[in-house]
């Protein structure tokens, strides 16, 4: 199941919510989460919701006897294990198939290509395990006793399918002890629907516009085209992420959790560095504190360590060569950030802006076309290569025909809200009319979204024709 | 003191106000949740959309496999959006909000796939490719073979009713995508929709080899004629500015003309269209032609069959109000187009006639029908001519003058086959898509003397539209086709 969907906003919330606030015994409670977890789960894996039970279940296990054997030879065993299942599991379900075809592109071999549907979610919630099992290793947080709370962790469904990936430490004293608030109620659910809102009014759109103009014989399309529909899988991306980083922290909020925050304004970066910095943090986090300094962080090959963390980041995202090379791309524009560029980008600031929109909407491209043709014939007529034209009127009536959304878009991939909050914040006065504002504002923001998902359904026979 | 107290009421109150602001806040949310939640299960809920023309999604059946499979829950997911309470109020509340994304000078606005600027890129699909006809098989309602056919077979009410009884059937979902764009959006313009005309230079050539195959098919005795028809974008007189927007259908329809053989008789209908280019031709809201429209293609037909035809002036006619068609449904219901509704026009019959009809998936059946359905409203308005796309409609007039006539149609041929029949002793209407005879054994069994290829030019460049008008040429129908006689 998806958040953006209105079996979960009007059947399946409401019914956890009457559940989960019935009463007040937390073991009740704790259950309570762990039902929707796995139903909202095993919704769109009814199998592999076996897996999931299976990655939680072993790491729940790997925690237990790490503490049990610390310090002896038992205890890395447990590591070792917990490595080679979690990453067996993703090599096995996300990986397998990748590696066979390329195994008979380059050998001339016909293996059978394992056809994995890659259960939703597995990259996530394999490496908030992993990481649970590291952590307790290293001595950094106590290991869960309680089976219930360890599998609430890794199950709750407000971050399974799409992070953030929470780490067990930053959650652990909820996961025992948590107070529910209305402040936290409050907010969480302001949040939530600020994220339906990115999630349906700005990342569905942009999303149809992206494929509207990507999708097909790019080279029959003008210049101008083809980079609307660049720019607008550039937005789409960030909306549809941070927007769902944005309904899982909401909700986590109104179930007394609080999961670090996973995006923040990454567009307005002024490096590549800076872009990593503010873009799924939590993944560039674990990159960083399990890969990255393991290898010798920048004490030793340096470099090398940044191309191994660059290649595995891309490749992270999907099973497929042209991750990777977004992965590189990043890599590369990283490291010559650290030779020179650096230092100059920070002496020019809106420069310094254009260049990093210019690159991350360049990796975009990579990041899009699974087919290296079509991501050639993107960037050829992008760049005026194919001699397609620059204009076309068809163009210019949705530029037009959309030209406030598409304001709205680009503004608020601005910390607009931010800077809003700090200026009421200010100000004292302000403070209860902007509170009083959010009642009509929260329910606006409901009935609109509704409205787009229902309009989704909404598919009158266009090919009716004839 | 004084002061200390009431400071410390103020904090106090604040807090309070705090308090019910935050709570009322969260509970204006809740609530709406839970009342339209609530709605949305006990409410009756709707079968069928009049506007999508489709069965709405219903509850899925539980199985195991498709448990295992995921269908059963996305099922219950697309049932439960599809029945969503208000749903049809949300709808318009989207298409509001799609409105107000932007300007649009004179209403300007394009729904649907933008063309590409080079129409003539779009790759040659083979005749033979199978996805496109698998797709194709009307996905509802192969009607009952029953003879009784409800005597209104447009359906007003269609909501609850059995999709069977509407007379504009349910049709294919065709995916174009990888079959060549024909239509490449939906433009709407000052209150106008128009489907964008892409083309394809190899469809067309497709098309016109498949039209100079029936030119070959039958015996001596048979004359095939060919008419494509231009749609509504062609004339309109748009600004400079948009005048490419949609590419140019004279030149793919002078593309066919030349590539026909000598023994085909190729109408040209363009001309006479053209002709009356400032008349209501075409609708507003819906992607057909009207019958005004019609009929002068009618008589550029009537011309090159060597035959007379009614002048427009003496037909006795009825008009049907407050038509949204197609275009209207295709945009989520715009509100420029809604505020411009269409009018249908009809002709009555001029001749004495017999006329039956058949069901989709049955030729052994057929049943009494009339060849004017004047019944037909709301949405279905263009079904008044013929009563919508049956897969064969045969019209028998007390005309004697030796000719009968096959008529093979799209939609757009419902309209003029109302006129043309009235000029033939006997007419079969074949409805490409639905029919499943072979047309070589209908026009031999049936002493037929004129055949007719009519397609609007989007059809014309369309393999799916031309795959089909070539298989009847070969396909068979498994049992003995009934045809009415007297």
């Amino acid at each position: 199941m998806v958040f953006a969907n209105l079996f979960f906003l009007y059947l399946f919330l409401p019914v956890n919510l009457i559940l989960y606030f019935s009463t007040k015994n937390r073991v009740f409670r704790n259950a309570v989460l762990i039902f929707f977890s796995l139903f909202f789960y095993a919704w769109g894996e009814p199998v592999w919701v076996t897996l999931l039970i299976f990655s939680a279940t072993i790491d729940y296990f790997h925690g237990r006897i790490i503490e049990k054997y610390r310090g002896q030879i038992g205890a890395k065993l447990a590591l070792i294990s917990s490595l080679v299942l979690n990453l067996g599991l993703l090599g096995i379900f996300k990986y397998s198939g990748f590696f066979v075809e390329n195994i008979n592109a380059l050998t001339g071999l016909a293996l059978p290509v394992p056809e994995f549907a890659l259960p939703i979610g597995i990259s996530f919630y394999t490496f908030q395990t992993l990481s649970y099992t590291i952590e307790v290793y290293k001595g950094n947080v106590e290991p869960q006793h309680n089976y219930m709370k360890f599998f609430m962790y890794v199950s709750l469904y407000t971050q399974l399918v799409a992070g953030p990936i929470v780490r067990y430490a930053d959650v652990a004293v909820e996961v025992n002890n948590r107070q529910e608030n209305l402040e936290d109620i409050w907010s969480g659910t302001a949040r939530f629907l600020v994220g339906l809102t990115k999630k349906v009014f700005i990342a569905n759109v942009a999303g149809q516009f992206a494929e509207t103009y990507l999708t097909g014989d790019l080279t029959a399309r003008s210049t101008a085209a083809v980079w609307f529909g660049v720019l607008m899988f550039s937005i789409q991306i960030y909306y549809d992420f941070s927007g769902y980083s944005d309904m899982a922290i909401g909700l986590g909020k109104v179930f007394g959790f609080h999961f670090l925050e996973n995006f923040n304004y990454p567009y307005i970066s002024r490096s590549a560095t800076e872009f990593w910095r503010r873009w799924h943090m939590s993944l560039g986090g674990f990159f960083r504190d399990y890969v990255y300094i393991p290898l010798g962080g920048n004490r030793k090959h340096q470099y090398l360590n940044l191309f191994i963390v660059w290649f595995l980041t891309g490749f992270w995202h999907g099973a497929s060569w042209n991750f990777i090379i977004w992965g590189l791309w990043f890599g590369a524009l990283i490291i010559i950030e650290k030779l020179f560029l650096l230092k100059w980008l920070k002496k020019l600031p809106v420069l310094s802006n254009i260049y990093l929109l210019f690159v991350a909407v360049l990796g975009w491209v990579m990041f899009y076309f699974e087919d290296m043709g079509q991501m050639f014939d993107c960037f050829a007529v992008m760049f005026g290569a194919k001699g397609t034209g620059f204009w076309d009127i068809s163009l210019e009536i949705t530029l037009l025909g959309n030209i406030f959304w598409i304001i709205l878009a680009v503004a608020f991939c601005c910390p607009i809200l931010p800077a809003a909050k700090k200026f009421v914040e200010n100000r004292p006065k302000l403070q209860m009319p902007a509170k009083i504002l959010m009642i009509p504002a929260n329910a606006v923001m409901l009935i609109m979204n509704t409205a787009l998902l229902v309009g989704m359904s909404y598919n009158p026979f266009l090919y009716y024709k004839f | 003191m004084k002061i200390d107290k009431s400071a410390y009421g103020e904090d106090y109150n604040k807090e309070r106000n705090d308090k019910l602001v935050k709570i009322a806040s969260v509970a204006v949310c809740l609530l709406l949740i839970f009342v339209i939640g609530i709605l949305a299960w006990a409410l009756p809920q709707p079968t069928y959309s009049e506007y999508e023309k489709r069965d709405l999604n219903q509850m899925p059946e539980f199985s195991f496999e498709s448990l295992f499979k995921g269908e059963y829950t996305l099922g219950i997911e697309l049932a439960y959006a599809d029945t969503f309470t208000f749903r049809e109020s949300f709808v318009k509340l989207q298409s509001w909000m799609e409105d107000i994304r932007g300007i649009h000078i004179d209403g300007a606005q394009i729904y649907g796939p933008v063309p590409g600027t080079t129409g003539d890129e779009v790759p040659p699909a083979s005749s033979e490719s199978s996805s496109s006809e698998t797709q194709s098989e009307p996905s509802v309602n192969p009607s009952s073979g029953s003879e009784s056919q409800p005597e209104n077979p447009v359906s007003s009410e269609s909501s609850s009713s059995e999709p069977e009884t509407s007379s504009e059937p349910q049709q294919p979902v065709v995916d174009e995508g990888e079959q060549g764009e024909t239509v490449a959006g939906i433009f709407v313009y000052k209150g106008i929709a128009f489907e964008l005309f892409g083309g394809s230079k190899s469809a067309s050539e497709y098309y016109a080899s498949v039209v100079n195959k029936y030119g070959d098919a039958f015996g001596s005795g048979v004359q095939v004629y060919n008419m494509v028809i231009p749609k509504h974008a062609e004339f309109y007189p748009f600004p400079k500015k948009y005048q490419n927007i949609s590419n140019s259908e004279k030149d793919s329809i002078d593309y066919i003309y030349s590539m026909l053989d000598s023994d085909v008789k190729s109408v040209d209908a363009y001309s006479v269209l053209e002709a009356h280019k400032d008349e209501y031709l075409y609708f507003n809201t819906d992607h057909h032609w009207t019958g005004l429209g019609a009929y002068y293609a009618y008589t550029a037909f009537m011309d090159a069959a060597g035959l007379s035809y009614y002048d427009y002036g003496s037909y006795t006619k009825h008009t049907i109000n407050g038509f949204l068609g197609t275009l209207y449904s295709g945009t989520n219901m715009a509100k420029a187009l809604e505020e411009n509704p269409d009018y249908v026009e009809w002709c009555e019959f001029p001749v004495a006639n017999k006329t039956y009809q058949y069901n989709k998936g049955d030729l052994q059946n057929y049943f009494s029908s009339s060849v004017m359905h004047g019944y037909a409203s709301g949405p279905y308005s263009y079904g008044v001519f013929l009563g919508g796309d049956y897969p064969l409609t045969v019209i028998k007039t007390n005309v004697n003058n030796g000719r009968k006539l096959v008529i093979i149609k799209e939609s757009y041929g419902n309209a003029p086959a109302t006129y043309i029949a009235s000029g033939f002793e006997e007419t079969y209407v074949v409805d490409e898509r639905y029919y499943d005879g072979n047309l070589v054994e209908l026009v031999e069994s049936r002493g037929i003397t004129d055949v007719l290829i009519i397609n609007n030019c989007a059809a014309a460049n369309t393999n799916f539209h031309i795959s089909n008008i070539e298989s009847l040429l070969t396909q068979s129908y498994s049992g003995a086709i009934a045809y009415p006689e007297g």
